[in-house]
């Protein structure tokens, strides 16, 4: 996948990823820049090493969750194959790895492990 | 036949339902959903049922919510387009009220801090149908909500609590009414003004609660209207059976969750039909 244009820091090896593949780079990637969406969101109450299943309610205020795919839809703009969220997509109900998981696919990214 | 100020319901809480959510590409972008209000401030309100029937064998309910699609566009998708439909029926207060309301809305979300701070617009283009009334006008609005301060989160708990503060611009032309019985004018004409409303919620553990107040000021009424405030305030606790789930494998595990309701309404809103009258209820709840 062409990334537009990249700052992943090295010191994102400091979060152990588990993904394999051709795609891994992409993945890491990818989950970097969402769980610097979710941990703005949530006042950096929620951290690269949130559990997957853990409810994205109890770090961030129901009714403003409805923002997320804004954010979301900014951060992950720069990779070529993204395509953009709607308004519906992310629920109050969703937990952190349902948001993670929905990154990877809308950039068209498999990703072995979250 | 007497009707009781305060009544007792036993109504179901339809939570906010996707009813479908199309994956042909041309259609990506559309959903349609159940929702209880025609605004946007808070899509996820659950739609509400509840019906009485009283020792003299008279049957009441009250029915509200709204049928939207939505069609989002814009950069970063920020902005909806929604054509809606929605009703609001109620026999159970003192003074019923019983409209149905179609139109067009759209919304925009600016963003202003990474915390997901924001202001959303919106505005809408509506007809409404007041049967209590016999009547029928149009509606054209334009406001902003702010979602930000005063609001607070415990973390790592469902717990919060948020005030979201809204002003509203509005016009509104009734176009046909039946005259009043007693002053023989017809009420048709131009209504205009503001309305400034607070919606409050806070959740901890099993309890919650929600109220709205807000006051409509018009700078004009229609033929026979007076000039004054209109106040509405609707407030309501809610206790569930069950704790709230903490991850995501809780929350599969959880199926319906039974809870009550207790709901205070007062008060009266020219712009959405909604009559002069005050109740209190008592509802079983279900959410799914």
């Amino acid at each position: 996948m062409a990334v537009k244009k990249t700052n992943v820091s090295p010191k994102s090896a400091a979060v152990i990823h588990l993904f394999e593949g051709d795609s891994a780079d992409d993945c890491v990637a990818i989950r970097k820049d969402v769980d610097a969406v979710l941990a703005g969101m949530s006042n950096n109450a929620i951290s690269a090493t949130t559990s997957n299943d853990a409810l994205v309610s109890l770090y961030i205020i129901p009714d403003k969750i409805q923002f997320l795919y804004v954010l979301l839809n900014q951060a992950l703009s720069r990779y070529s194959t993204f395509k953009e969220f709607q308004s519906g997509d992310i629920k109050a109900t969703a937990t952190v790895g349902d948001i993670r998981d929905a990154a990877y696919s809308h950039c068209n990214v498999k990703c072995s492990h979250t | 036949m007497l009707k009781k100020t305060n009544v007792i319901a036993i109504g179901i809480s339809l939570m906010f339902a996707q009813l479908s959510h199309a994956q042909a590409s041309s259609l990506d972008d559309f959903t349609l959903r159940l929702a209880k209000t025609a605004d946007n401030k808070d899509a996820e309100k659950p739609a509400i049922l509840g019906y009485q029937r009283n020792d003299g064998g008279v049957s009441n309910y009250m029915t509200e919510g709204a049928l939207k699609a939505d069609y989002d566009f814009g950069q970063g998708n920020s902005a909806t387009f929604t054509p809606s439909a929605a009703w609001n029926h109620n026999t159970l207060s003192t003074t019923s009220t019983n409209n149905w309301s179609y139109g067009l809305g759209l919304t925009d979300r600016s963003i202003v801090t990474k915390s997901g701070d924001a202001l959303v617009y919106s505005g809408s283009l509506s007809q409404q149908r007041d049967m209590t009334k016999d009547s029928n006008a149009s509606i054209v609005k334009a406001g902003a909500t702010w979602y930000g301060w005063p609001e607070w989160k415990k973390e790592g708990a469902p717990d919060y609590a948020a005030i979201r503060p809204t002003i509203t611009l509005f016009t509104k032309h009734v176009y046909s009414a039946q005259a009043d019985k007693t002053t023989g004018v017809t009420p048709t004409g131009t209504m205009s003004g503001a309305v400034v409303s607070l919606d409050a919620a806070a959740v901890f553990g099993r309890w919650s609660i929600a109220a709205s107040a807000q006051a409509l000021q018009p700078s004009q009424v229609v033929a026979g209207d007076t000039k004054y405030t209109h106040r509405l305030s609707v407030a309501s606790v809610t206790y569930q059976f069950v704790d709230p789930p903490l991850t995501g494998a809780q929350q599969k595990a959880t199926g319906w969750v039974p809870g009550v309701s207790l709901i205070r309404q007062v008060g009266d809103d020219p712009l959405n039909a909604v009559n002069r009258a005050g109740y209190t209820q008592l509802v079983l709840t279900i959410q799914y």
